[in-house]
């Protein structure tokens, strides 16, 4: 099986925060931010970016947590949570260096992006293209790289205002 | 055959089950959607069988389902016999004794037709003394309580029935917790008698966790999970580190 990937393209995103809300209402039936596994981050100085999780190669959540709340599916490369099995020490937050782990204490659980088994939401409601759900042959770190070289591109090619 | 060395089969309240060998009995019952009740069970940690609600009958004898690893074929369990029902009531009726309000357990006297015993009214404080806030401590990296001492005198505390002087302040035992025995606040933190300290995050100042469960995950001294993504963001759109604007606080 051919491992997918969240693809972010800046340029394409128009606020609309319809990933967020499509995200948040799968577990919680509503919208609020802290719900949602997907997240914008608006710059002070013009634009925005949807940001989650990189389901990096050798991550360092899935190194800490001792429960096994967090496991990686080996089919598809997806690190999911078990909240079940999650005891909530919130060592995984404190590890993650983008910030894409967050901990809800109203769930009691931690909230991450699993690419919902494969039919990821946010990129279904995404109605400009800047989030697509496709093939990745490349590993992550490659991908990583790609995607850092793309926002680069639109950074300088279309610059914040 | 493979088949034949890694399952074991058996049956359940008479219904057949097929499963990798080495299965809790608690989880066969599961996966034939059979309920046992359990207090002391957590997914994510290593059974105990300390609680001994989830008892069932093999075999003429009674043995805790959480910990009990199909090993043989032909097992014939039952969960609803009348010796697990009579042992089951005597072990509500035990844990009702410690802990008379809680919601769960009073569903459960009412379930199997019991109450709290008198006698023992003055250990009522609320731990059942199962053990799972220990394990969660212990899972998440730190060995700050124990359940200590004999009979009714056993409970959890740090060394020395002194506040936990491991206690990295993190709330995982109080998480896991069945009662809601353990008193916490979050912010601001606070668990066991102890009080915590709470580092700002360098850029917007909003609480990140204690200095020592930081450490504890090895890192000293992070941005919050949200200006962590600020500032990678920024970084790779090569803008300069900013203050910004998020709508809604996460
Ligand atoms: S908070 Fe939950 S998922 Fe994260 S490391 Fe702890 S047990 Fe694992
Ligand atoms: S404090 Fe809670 S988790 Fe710990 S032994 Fe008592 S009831 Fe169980
Ligand atoms: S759940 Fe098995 S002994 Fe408590």
């Amino acid at each position: 099986m051919t491992h997918k990937t969240i693809q972010v393209t800046p340029s394409r995103c128009i606020g609309c925060l319809n990933c967020e809300l499509a995200c948040a209402s799968r577990d919680w039936g509503q919208y609020f931010p802290a719900g949602s596994k997907i997240n914008l981050v608006f710059f002070k100085d013009g634009g925005q970016v949807p940001v989650t999780c990189f389901q990096c190669d050798e991550a360092p959540c899935l190194k800490v947590c001792q429960t096994g709340a967090l496991a990686r599916n080996e089919l598809t490369g997806v690190i999911a949570s078990d909240p079940d099995r999650c005891v909530g020490c919130r060592t995984c937050v404190s590890v993650c260096p983008f910030g894409n782990i967050n901990y809800s204490k109203a769930g009691r659980r931690v909230e991450k992006c699993d690419q919902c088994q494969g039919q990821p939401r946010c990129a279904a409601a995404c109605p400009s293209g800047a989030l697509t759900f496709v093939d990745d042959a490349k590993l992550v770190q490659a991908r990583r790289r790609a995607y850092a070289e793309s926002l680069k591109s639109v950074a300088s090619t279309e610059g914040p205002k | 055959m493979s088949q034949a060395i890694t399952k074991v089969t058996g049956t359940i309240d008479g219904r057949g089950f097929s499963v990798p060998i080495g299965t809790t009995l608690l989880e066969a019952a599961k996966s034939l959607g059979l309920t046992i009740p359990t207090l002391c069970h957590h997914p994510g940690l290593p059974a105990d069988g300390n609680c001994r609600l989830c008892l069932v009958e093999t075999g003429g004898k009674l043995v805790a389902s959480c910990l009990f690893p199909l090993r043989t074929d032909g097992e014939a369990i039952l969960t609803q016999s009348p010796m697990v029902l009579e042992a089951r009531a005597f072990t509500v009726r035990l844990l009702l004794s410690r802990a008379p309000e809680d919601p769960r357990l009073l569903e459960l006297a009412r379930e199997y037709g019991t109450g709290p015993d008198p006698r023992l009214a003055d250990g009522a404080d609320g731990c059942l003394r199962c053990g799972l806030c220990v394990r969660a401590c212990r899972a998440s990296g730190t060995e700050a309580i124990a359940l200590v001492g004999r009979g009714r005198e056993r409970k959890v505390t740090g060394p020395f029935f002194e506040p936990p002087i491991d206690c990295v302040g993190c709330l995982a035992c109080a998480r896991v917790c069945p009662t809601g025995f353990i008193d916490f606040s979050e912010l601001p933190r606070s668990i066991w008698g102890r009080d915590f300290d709470l580092r700002p995050c360098p850029q917007c100042g909003r609480p990140v966790g204690t200095p020592e469960e930081l450490r504890r995950a090895g890192v000293e001294n992070p941005l919050c999970p949200s200006c962590r993504r600020l500032s990678y963001s920024r970084s790779l759109m090569g803008l300069p580190e900013a203050s910004f604007s998020n709508p809604g606080e996460r």
